[in-house]
């Protein structure tokens, strides 16, 4: 009796509180001929019709906010200190409305004890959705220590995170491990992988849904797979091998230099478990291939870079020359069946003295019309390059654009499509500088990339504590099923070796 | 005590048998009797053991580890955003970590963290008590899980700097504690079925307590075994023991599927703390957590009843000496007073808040040979007075790498210090680089949020800097901090008119940038860099690479070094150990600069050539050259050619 009356009081006192939190925007608001300082900055960005709510903080005024939401189907208000938090449920009710329209979104804050009113953005609601998935790599800005790391998914359409895969699952402080390079078949995951690297070190891959750790060093190969591709159509998958160093500016904002000191690429066939080299030039470094939609060419970066000191390591000589290297777009045609490489051709040549510039991690959208790509002045490893930028190139008139809507003066790397080639994914730094964050722009059928939103977030002020980068963001149709759990024991086991096949 | 038995029963009476925890009349009186007799002793021993413990935590904690608890906490990290939560429950005992987190942040005042811990500690001991119904007679023994807490406090020397359990320095205490109140919990239901559905429930806490909630169970199975009856029947006797030493075993693995980053093998010891450092484990440290955990096991075995004989009085008497004695001198032992392990915390300290001179009294005092790292600290310090010309071997110069003693951990000064030193040679990208590397290690705390903060300002990154003043802005004693900062990250111009900048600033906007690596060797990569570096643009800079080509001994480095500083502080007296510097490679080189016409002072001709004498005279006497650096240190040893030549076998780490 007791606890019903407990609970009918909290009944009670829960519904009076929501009725108190019927909100108004203030009618008397003094109007400012700007647009509202929001962060993140989702003014006038073009949205999924899929996507979640699109949080965000007012940094105006000091104590309360309010934001009109307004959509075909009515409106709604929100505001609670500082933050615009979205119902979630009604948020799908105005993506569903405006589906193809714009919801207008009018700010209010109170400054000073006077409230002042905003000019209005919209989010334009695009008729495409996006991928339910990303995964992403959640990582600290890397130096060399390294302790917990995860692979994390990521629901789009709602704010759910879940860890495919956490290294402490396996580590302790005698037996360490990395892990990195998370890859999906065709945006799927019952053809997926990572890689392990020091402690239980291996490949962890997923064919067919079925878990397996393969070891994809041989002797005859450089190191283990780096970079991945999955080849669309056939149970192939390209890698990079690589030798790669790290150094560190003593003042430089760009702080650190990634190099590798050779590279080559290497053909990995599922089904038979066996490697085989693709491209391993003496003074040319092949790395980051990526198939074409149809499987028939495979694109990579090459920089020609010879060794001309013999007296000290290559590694010391790559740090003296570290400006020097500069990777350029190719590609190389495939015969799936017979898994010939033939016909080596320059697409893009970046490194060549009208254009000098270095351009990495090459990515070919779903209808295989335009190839993007991260350039800036030199090397490979543009995460830590303020100057990087996204730029495109159309296959069919070779034309290469820097996607001006999409860049910022800080770093844009590994550029991404979703499974309809309507939207794409850059790794940002424009935030802070330090801490990489994902961010999506809608790619509309005439190839214009339009203003990129930051991956949204239950609490907006979530980017202000999360110390971690969203490293290698990629699309993904479907969650991953594996537990975390299963990669675990599957990590502790032995990998198989895989064969070395003469090509 | 025993009206209260009484009630008890009046109220239950209605029950065949006696519930597990009541007792007969005629025990409860015979009880009666004997307690009555002994009250006045048994009190005086429970407040003697209690003013023990108090007396023991004031004086160990505040008198003798202020400053270690000081560093403590520095190397923590609490917030009150609502997602610091979220991250500690990442692992079980989840609530343990941001709840020590949360109180090891008073340490900021060790006054007032240590009377914190005092008072959790001396509730721990009576709630233990209550728990576990242990006569007062007994109340030494019941200090002894708490004199464990305080071992492990103040024992685990270096380790403070390379322990990963965040909250480390309260999550024993409060995790000790939440043991006995899921006791407690249990223990206040008589029923079978309300045991057995408490124990289950105190199974569901182990998300929150992780190890401590499975102390709590084998603590409760022991309760029970201790409270058997007679007439109990079979299944009791068996059930309520085992059921809570079974929920031990499948509790942990259950709860796997619930994290990603657990070791499957390590589900039992979730929250035990392990002293791990890459191959090296050390179990020292671990001792007292063991003892904690084991001691209580004895506890619901006491004697319930403590008679009135002059043997059991003496026992009792015995008993409370040797517990109160042997946790005397096991914390005596274990207080690791390493003399530089303290001033090197209170130097660092002195450093960080920019007191100079505090610094240098600290070096000033040291009894023997310092650490590499206040040496580094002493430099920083005379080059921030710019007295580095003339006192910078005014100081002892011998480094010694820092060990426990008790094992074999190898400490680096990365670790330790290097990103407050790289920051104070203005080389930001390296101290940045620091303070995220062993916050990848060891997670962030505040000594490295507020480098970051500063190296952030410092290279104009503001949109860094708000978001790491930011997060300070939520602590509870680093909000001012930050506060004072945040005007920068609007207008950066603004970092001019802070003093604590100037001289940081100047380091840095003067020197180039090249790409490099310091090998995880911070001074001998200080060493290399700016004895190697020549600049003319700044006269603090400019210093430094003359003070470095000093350290480095290198005569070639001097000379140019030497002649730049002449030319730019040209009308100024030129420091002694400048003089004494060019004195002594004038005449070991004469080739390498004529020094003839130079205008020495008298006292460093004078003191060269009594140098010279005295050494030339103890090498024709027989003596080694190290017993000759020791013959002549009283003399000479404030000198630059004592450095240069006795000065050796330092080891940098």
């Amino acid at each position: 009796m007791k606890l019903k009356n407990i609970l009918s009081i909290a009944t009670i006192a829960t519904l009076l509180a929501a009725c108190g939190q019927h909100l108004t925007v203030p009618s008397d608001a003094k109007m400012e001929a700007r647009l509202p300082k929001i962060y993140p900055d989702y003014t006038e960005v073009t949205i999924p019709a899929n996507i979640c709510p699109m949080n965000f903080i007012v940094q105006e005024g000091e104590s309360e906010v309010r934001a009109r939401f307004t959509f075909p189907g009515g409106e709604y208000i929100y505001g609670e200190e500082q933050k615009i938090l979205i119902d979630e449920t009604q948020w799908q009710e105005m993506l569903d409305s405006a589906k193809g329209q714009e919801i207008k979104v009018e700010v209010f804050a109170k400054v000073g004890g006077t409230w002042k009113g905003y000019q209005p953005f919209n989010f334009y609601v695009a008729e495409d959705s996006i991928d339910e998935y990303i995964s992403y790599r959640a990582i600290q800005p890397s130096y060399v220590a390294y302790e917990r790391l995860s692979i994390n998914q990521r629901n789009l359409t709602n704010f759910e995170v879940k860890e495919i895969y956490n290294n402490m699952s396996v580590s302790n402080e005698k037996i360490g491990q990395c892990i990195n390079c998370h890859s999906y078949k065709n945006y799927k995951t019952d053809n997926m992988l990572f890689h392990m690297r020091q402690g239980y070190g291996g490949t962890m891959l997923v064919t067919n849904g079925q878990l397996k750790k393969i070891d994809l060093k041989t002797d005859e190969t450089l190191s283990a797979g780096v970079y991945p591709s999955w080849h669309p159509t056939h149970n192939y998958i390209a890698f990079s091998t690589n030798k790669t160093g790290q150094s560190f500016h003593t003042k430089d904002l760009n702080k650190i230099e990634v190099q590798d000191t050779e590279s080559d690429l290497i053909l990995y066939d599922v089904d038979k478990n066996e490697v085989s080299i693709i491209s391993e030039l003496d003074d040319e470094l092949e790395v980051f291939p990526t198939w074409s939609p149809d499987g028939k060419k495979l694109y990579f970066c090459s920089a020609h870079f010879e060794y001309y000191n013999d007296s000290i390591e290559k590694s010391a000589e790559m740090i003296q020359r570290y400006d020097e290297v500069k990777y350029s777009l190719y590609s190389v045609d495939f015969d799936p069946d017979t898994k010939e490489f033939s016909n080596v051709e320059m697409v893009y040549d970046a490194a060549s003295d009208s254009i000098n510039q270095s351009v990495t991690l090459p990515r070919v959208s779903p209808d295989g019309r335009y190839i993007l790509f991260a350039q800036a002045a030199f090397g490979c490893f543009h995460v830590w390059h303020a100057d990087a930028d996204i730029f495109m190139m159309d296959l069919q008139t070779k034309e290469v654009q820097k996607l001006d809507a999409v860049n910022s003066d800080r770093s844009e790397s590994y550029p991404s499509w979703s499974s309809n080639g309507r939207w794409i994914m850059v790794d940002s730094r424009r935030d802070d500088g330090n801490y990489t964050r994902p961010y999506i722009a809608y790619f509309d059928k005439n190839g214009k990339a339009h203003k990129p939103f930051m991956l949204p977030q239950k609490d907006p002020n979530f980017y202000t504590f999360y110390l971690r980068s969203f490293n290698r963001p990629e699309f993904m149709i479907e969650p991953v099923t594996i537990s975390p759990q299963e990669f675990a024991t599957k990590a502790k086991e032995d990998a198989i070796p895989a064969k070395y096949a003469d090509r | 005590m025993s009206k209260k038995n009484n009630h008890r029963r009046d109220v239950s009476v209605e029950t065949k048998k006696p519930p597990l925890s009541q007792k007969t009349t005629q025990e409860s009186q015979k009880e009666k009797k004997t307690i009555n007799i002994t009250k006045g002793t048994s009190l005086c021993i429970a407040i003697v053991a209690t003013v023990m413990v108090a007396v023991l935590g004031a004086y160990y904690l505040v008198v003798r580890n202020s400053d270690m608890l000081f560093m403590a906490q520095s190397k923590d990290f609490f917030s009150s955003d609502p997602m610091f939560m979220g991250e500690c429950m990442h692992s079980p005992g989840g609530f343990l970590t941001w709840a020590g987190s949360f109180l090891t942040q008073f340490f900021y005042h060790p006054k007032w963290g240590s009377a914190i811990m005092i008072g959790i500690w001396i509730i721990s001991m009576w709630m233990s008590k209550l728990v576990f119904r242990v006569k007062m007679a007994w109340m030494a023994l019941l200090a002894i899980p708490v004199v464990c807490l305080l071992v492990s406090t103040i024992g685990t020397g270096y380790w403070l700097y390379y322990n990963k359990q965040a909250g480390y320095w309260f999550y024993g205490t409060i995790g000790y504690l939440i043991s006995i109140l899921l006791v407690l919990f249990n223990a206040a239901f008589r029923k079978k079925t309300d045991r057995i559905i408490t124990i289950l429930l105190i199974a569901c806490t182990y998300p929150f307590f992780g190890w401590y909630t499975l102390l709590a169970l084998v603590y409760v199975a022991m309760l029970t075994l201790s409270r058997m009856k007679k007439y109990d029947s079979p299944i009791t006797k068996i059930l309520l023991p085992v059921i809570p030493l079974v929920l031990v075993g499948v509790v942990p693995p259950l709860f796997y599927n619930l994290y990603s980053g657990i070791r499957i093998e390590d589900v039992w010891t979730a929250g035990f703390p392990i002293f791990a450092n890459g191959d090296m484990i050390s179990f020292y440290p671990s001792i007292p957590f063991i003892v904690l955990s084991a001691v209580p096991l004895l506890f619901p075995f006491l004697p319930k009843k403590v008679e009135n004989s002059t043997g059991m009085t003496c026992a009792v008497f015995l008993v409370t000496i040797v517990v109160m004695v042997l946790s005397w001198l096991w914390v005596e032992k274990s207080d690791f007073q390493a003399y530089n392990y303290h001033a090197e915390m209170r130097m660092y300290r002195a450093a960080e808040e920019q007191d100079w001179d505090k610094v240098l009294d600290e070096m000033g005092n040291i009894p023997g040979d310092a650490s590499r790292e206040m040496v580094v600290l002493k430099n920083i310090a005379l080059t921030n007075k710019g007295e580095m010309g003339t006192k910078m071997f005014k100081y002892n110069n011998m480094g010694e790498p820092p060990t426990n003693g008790f094992d074999t951990l190898r400490v680096h000064m990365v670790q330790t210090a290097a990103p407050l030193i790289y920051y104070y040679h203005g080389k930001t990208n390296f101290a940045l680089r620091w303070a995220i590397e062993n916050s990848v290690e060891f997670g962030y705390d505040y000594d490295n949020l507020k480098i970051l903060a500063r190296c952030a300002l410092l290279s104009g990154e503001m949109e860094m800097a708000k978001r790491y003043l930011d997060i300070l802005r939520t602590t509870l004693f680093y909000r001012d901090w930050a506060d004072h900062l945040m005007p920068i990250t609007k207008n950066p111009e603004l970092i001019k008119k802070y003093p604590e900048f100037k001289n940081v600033r100047e380091l840095r906007d003067h020197m180039g940038t090249v790409l490099d690596g310091d090998n995880g060797l911070c001074e001998m990569y200080l060493i290399t860099y700016f004895s190697q570096t020549m600049n003319k643009d700044s006269k603090l800079l400019q210093e430094m690479t003359l003070d470095y080509s000093l350290i480095q001994k290198d005569i070639q480095l001097f000379w140019p070094r030497f002649y730049l500083y002449a030319q730019m502080h040209q009308g100024e007296p030129m420091p002694i150990h400048y003089q004494e510097a060019a004195m002594l490679y004038g005449n070991l080189e004469p080739e390498s600069a004529d020094i003839s016409t130079m205008p020495f002072q008298d006292e460093v001709r004078k003191s060269y050539e009594g140098f010279h004498q005295m050494s030339q005279s103890l090498l024709q006497a027989g003596l080694s050259a190290e017993d000759v650096g020791e013959a002549m240190k009283g003399t000479y040893g404030n000198t630059f050619y004592w450095f240069y030549f006795f000065c050796r076998d330092v080891h940098s780490y």
